[in-house]
């Protein structure tokens, strides 16, 4: 039980990815913990998004393995891949939220995909709209939500799965930092239930105030990894 | 934890599925708008020509089978033909399969088939009589098929018969029957040629469509995917769609071809097509389950193939 509890949940091994003979990761390792917020930084272009994509299996590795709770999912067979992606929760920069469904319908429509009955998604719902505090919002329409609110849907909707994973790609990228502020709380308070939470950002503040653990990546290398770590301390 | 789980079993997950996967179809396609009417107004055409055609094959075919067992053709010999050679023709006539019943003439029969003939006038009836009886000795050939008329022409021609015999209906009836043997052929291609190119424009306008309807939601497509959406759940609501187009453009061809025979039976009354018209219209409606059942087909493989061969390109739902 020990043993279980002490292997990591997100490993990478000497992962390489290359666009055109353009090396975006180069010999990437990182080990998270169940349970740890790691807080992933660098400039643009550094290899943050693609160290995510290959996390969901959007992309394959051209070498190196992504164990996720000890499982090659580089191995996985596309039948499969479903159910590796509803154990993963991700958010996006660009919230990625349908136009023309409530916020409502944007979440159930998560569930509804992954065939989980309607009583399911009743209880579900009202349950991450609450944890996101948007209860009262559930008719609106995206065009209508602020930008934290909008990001706030898309963590509901990536939370609706309970997911043992959270992935969050640049979630501040485009909100004030009082709304920033906001989105950081809740992954905060999802951290704390036991989800282990992987951020990819480079909003500077953010990181200081969270002193968390902090792996920096630079031109597709890790070239730092501290615990407690701040932004400029790269 | 195992963030891996396979299968999903029970039964009630499933229908529950199904009901979403054709909701979603069903909303998709009239949400499409006049791409869907597009997509099934071109089908309708495709469909419609291969109704058409396969009511005039299905016409023609029937004609031809009434006409194999109406129409013989009589070799008439001459009176200083011998027995044995008008036997021997028989013979040689028989050795073909196709050929059900060769029935001799003699000069009584074919007195009396004249004397029953109503047609002929008295005065002409009572010149002949069994004593100077003018009437030649014949063969009738019922041919099975149209084509054994080629071997008939063929073995008359030869030399050992062909000083002994008076006349052959042969001649006549060729020229008939070339005739309906051109025209089935020509109905034939023209209509699997139209057939064939409205077919292959139905697919690449179904393809077209989904391709595009797949541009259109390739935010709701990556949204799908990103949450764990089964590739079914992704997949399943196009070919839903393709089969939608297929639905409507049976129902549009089905009532067109309804409309065209009510139409053109108006049209026809006193032209000279009205009774070609007439022996088509009881085909098109004794075969109107055949007729429903063959194009629902053809529509149904067309919406759903080419909604399939579409997704199969465009969609990259794995790596």
């Amino acid at each position: 039980m020990d043993d279980k509890k002490r292997a990591p949940i997100i490993s990478v091994e000497g992962a390489v990815k290359k666009y055109d003979k353009n090396k975006v990761l180069d010999e990437v390792d990182l080990k998270v913990m169940p349970g740890e917020f790691v807080i992933l930084v660098g400039p643009s272009g550094a290899g943050k998004s693609t160290l995510i994509r290959l996390l969901i299996r959007e992309e394959k590795p051209d070498a190196g393995v992504v164990r996720i709770a000890g499982r090659d999912i580089t191995r996985l067979r596309p039948v499969e891949l479903p159910f590796l992606r509803r154990n993963i929760g991700i958010v996006f920069q660009d919230y990625k939220l349908l136009p023309n469904k409530t916020v409502w319908e944007n979440i159930a429509f998560a569930l509804e995909v992954c065939d989980l009955p309607d009583a399911e998604i009743l209880r579900r719902v009202p349950k991450v709209l609450q944890a996101v505090n948007l209860t009262g919002r559930e008719e609106a329409y995206p065009s209508h939500l602020s930008g934290g609110e909008a990001q706030r849907v898309c963590i509901a909707r990536a939370l609706v799965h309970s997911p043992k994973i959270f992935l969050a790609d640049e979630p501040t990228g485009n909100l004030d930092p009082q709304a920033s502020r906001e989105i950081a709380d809740i992954l905060e308070k999802i951290n704390c239930q036991g989800t282990t939470i992987l951020l990819a950002t480079h909003d500077k503040e953010l990181v200081d105030q969270m002193r968390k653990r902090v792996v920096t990546i630079k031109k597709g290398k890790i070239v730092s990894d501290q615990r407690q770590g701040r932004y400029n301390s790269c | 934890m195992s963030p891996i789980r396979g299968r999903e079993g029970i039964t009630a997950v499933n229908m529950t599925k199904l009901r979403r996967i054709i909701k979603t179809g069903f909303s998709n396609f009239f949400r499409n708008g006049w791409l869907s009417v597009t997509a099934s107004l071109i089908m309708s055409l495709a469909l419609l020509s291969v109704g058409v055609f396969l009511i005039l094959a299905l016409s023609t075919n029937k004609i031809i089978h009434e006409l194999k067992d109406k129409v013989d053709i009589v070799v008439n010999f001459k009176d200083s033909a011998s027995e044995s050679l008008i036997f021997q023709l028989k013979s040689d006539l028989m050795v073909r399969p196709e050929i059900k019943l060769v029935k001799y003439i003699s000069k009584e029969d074919a007195l009396k088939e004249f004397k029953a003939r109503e047609s002929v006038k008295r005065e002409v009836r009572d010149i002949v009589t069994p004593e100077d009886n003018p009437l030649p000795r014949g063969l009738q050939i019922q041919s099975v098929d149209l084509e054994q008329y080629d071997y008939v022409a063929e073995l008359i021609k030869r030399p050992t018969y062909a000083p002994y015999i008076d006349s052959s209906s042969y001649d006549d009836n060729k020229t008939l029957i070339d005739n309906i043997n051109q025209s089935v052929r020509f109905i034939e291609r023209v209509g699997i040629g139209l057939s064939a190119l409205f077919i292959l424009i139905a697919i690449l306008v179904v393809f077209n469509t989904v391709r595009l309807a797949v541009t259109f939601r390739s935010k709701e497509i990556e949204i799908m995917r990103l949450v764990g959406a089964s590739e079914t759940f992704v997949k399943a609501p196009f070919l839903i769609e393709g089969f939608l187009y297929g639905f409507f453009a049976l129902i549009v061809s089905q009532g067109l071809i309804i409309a065209g025979t009510q139409l053109s039976q108006k049209i026809s009354t006193g032209t000279v097509f009205e009774k070609f018209i007439e022996r088509i219209i009881p085909v098109y409606y004794s075969n109107f389950i055949f007729v429903l059942v063959v194009l629902a087909v053809v529509g149904t493989v067309i919406g759903v193939g080419a909604s399939y061969l579409s997704l199969k390109r465009h969609v990259k739902t794995n790596l």
